[in-house]
């Protein structure tokens, strides 16, 4: 059975006219779906409408988005608060900004635990937190938990978002630009990450990225989009190679590449 | 080679910086390089490899530790006052984010002729004629002179960045990071703008990105930064063929493409820069690379040509 259907959805803010329209896509166990764009083109928009996220006045003004086969429209508030971070999980483009500075990962992690899991012991807790940090190879897990966020470099906080998301292995995990804050051979490091939690884990990931290299290389499935709208959609092949829209064609070209496109 | 005149050398340049404890942090350490007229000059590395830090010398934004700039032939390294005024005409500056680097109430026609009256080369009556020329050379219409910053999307704010940059014909452009805020295809077509731009007059780029395919496509040479030291320099054209340091295979293994193999595994290395308060002893790069010898963690490579034109500073290739 489909994790997650997501069906014509389009989203709307207040009364302004949808900003955007027709997007669908079906997640099956351990698929990786990217939808790419430049800014402004609605994507960050999308996953963001699929957990409840959408700032002030945002709404899915038409399709349903279906979680296990169930309309989430008609999640309560408490069914919602389940759902997150055990069912559908989200990593965002910076992962230290969603920490508090001011308090140790250790006292937030173990707070996000105890708020899944009520009942769960203090001991308990701690163990399975620093085993998840362990899983995402950060090395110190211990150290780690008594940190600071300003102590940790950008991969390693990133690391500590993937882990946060982890914790309760959702079987759908939400990127939002994972890797775009930070360097080259660090970002490769990430990438790696999150396709061995795909053979560990068989987490499905939507990947919501302006970087096409890194959608082409981990999605099955791509979503081209512009202005709100699908501009093309298929398995990585048919868009790489043989996409629909003119607009997609022109996206790939001006994407530089070693042994691509010369200036001088 | 020797025909081509060298416009910007640095030698051994270096900054330091006091920190905490008595600490000192080294963000350039000993960068020689050399830019030749009429050529683009890349200089790519991860961030906090000093590439920034090194620009902002070469424009007196931060005063040099010690070393020596030389433009043109004359020594730069410690002018001042009306000497060192002058020289800003030469070596102008395009920063990463157009939004921050304009006073949000000032109008473009202002904003990109304000270096000329800085100078005194420009009279009231001809300001709006020299801006509709600066506006054309950046093919933005004529009109957009009595807008504000904000009223333009982020591609052409940059461009009036570069039309500012070029007001007062300066010889050297140095693009810190110009084009990373911006989307591709935006960043497609000024990069075409920048490259059609030296071709007419002949200017010189310092070309500072983090992004390798990048700086591959558009400069002539390619310095690649590490930890403050300048690890390999290399014709563009020859990055994909004949990379040599494993740091900057390293970089080039990292890269994700759509014509990659998607099968392949990645190749990266693990851990992360160390810090620049802590600076390993011999090569920068020894505690990640898999070549790293007791030699390596001792004494520290010098940048030696390895073929004519392509300088590496590893003991591979000693």
């Amino acid at each position: 059975m489909d994790i997650l259907n997501v069906q014509n959805i389009s989203i709307q803010y207040g009364n302004d006219p949808p900003c955007v329209t027709g997007v669908s896509f079906d997640m099956t166990e351990g698929k990786i779906v990217g939808i790419v764009g430049e800014s402004g083109s609605g994507k960050t928009t999308v996953v963001r409408a699929i957990l409840g996220l959408l700032p002030g006045g945002g709404r899915i003004s038409e399709g349903r988005v279906l979680f296990n086969g169930e309309d989430m429209a008609t999640y309560s508030e408490s069914r919602w608060r389940d759902v997150r971070g055990s069912g559908i999980s989200m990593i965002f483009q910076d992962s230290g900004a969603m920490i508090n500075p001011i308090r140790t990962i250790g006292s937030q992690y173990y707070e996000y635990i105890k708020i899944h899991r009520p009942d769960m012991s203090k001991a308990d807790a701690y163990a399975l937190a620093v085993d998840t940090l362990t899983k995402m190879r950060l090395p110190d897990g211990d150290n780690i938990m008594k940190s600071y966020t300003y102590q940790l470099s950008g991969g390693m906080r990133q690391r500590v978002g993937i882990a946060l998301a982890m914790t309760f292995e959702p079987k759908l995990l939400l990127a939002d630009e994972p890797t775009s804050a930070i360097d080259v051979t660090i970002q490769a490091q990430i990438v790696r990450q999150m396709m061995e939690l795909r053979e560990r884990f068989s987490t499905s990931i939507v990947l919501v990225t302006h970087n096409i290299g890194v959608a082409a290389y981990m999605s099955d499935e791509m979503i081209v989009m512009q202005y709100g709208k699908v501009m093309d959609r298929g398995d990585r092949d048919t868009v790489l190679n043989h996409a629909k829209s003119e607009y997609t064609r022109q996206l790939l070209q001006a994407v530089p590449e070693i042994g691509g496109k010369r200036y001088v | 080679m020797s025909e081509r005149n060298a416009i910007l050398v640095t030698e051994n340049l270096t900054k330091t910086f006091p920190a905490s404890h008595r600490r000192i942090l080294t963000a350039v350490s000993g960068v020689s390089l050399t830019a030749y007229q009429g050529e683009t000059l890349g200089i790519v590395g991860e961030s906090g490899c000093g590439k920034s830090t090194y620009v902002k010398m070469l424009v007196h934004v931060i005063e040099p530790t010690s070393g020596t700039i030389t433009f043109d032939g004359r020594d730069i390294t410690n002018l001042s006052g009306e000497a060192l005024r002058q020289n800003h005409r030469e070596i102008q500056m395009v920063f990463q984010d157009p939004a921050a680097a304009f006073n949000p109430k000032m109008r473009i026609i202002d904003i990109v002729t304000e270096p000329l009256t800085n100078y005194g080369l420009l009279k009231r009556i001809d300001k709006e004629d020299k801006c509709a020329e600066l506006l054309e050379m950046v093919e933005l219409p004529k009109d957009f002179m009595y807008r504000f910053p904000h009223n333009m999307s982020g591609g052409q704010r940059q461009r009036i960045g570069v039309a500012r940059a070029l007001a007062l014909s300066p010889k050297v452009i140095i693009l810190d990071e110009a084009t990373s805020a911006l989307d591709v295809s935006v960043q497609d077509r000024l990069v075409e703008l920048l490259v059609k731009l030296q071709q007419e007059k002949n200017l010189t780029y310092l070309f500072i990105c983090h992004d390798m395919a990048l700086v591959h496509c558009m400069a002539h040479r390619v310095a690649v930064m590490y930890l403050g030291n300048v690890v390999e320099v290399l014709p563009s054209i020859e990055v994909a063929e004949n990379p040599l340091h494993p740091y900057t295979k390293a970089m080039l293994g990292s890269i994700f493409s759509h014509h990659m193999d998607f099968t392949k595994k990645i190749e990266s290395i693990e851990g992360e820069v160390p810090s620049p308060l802590n600076v390993p002893e011999g090569c920068p790069f020894c505690d990640r690379c898999e070549h790293a010898t007791d030699r390596c963690r001792k004494i520290k490579p010098r940048l030696t040509e390895a073929t004519p034109g392509h300088l590496v500073a590893c003991h591979l290739f000693d």
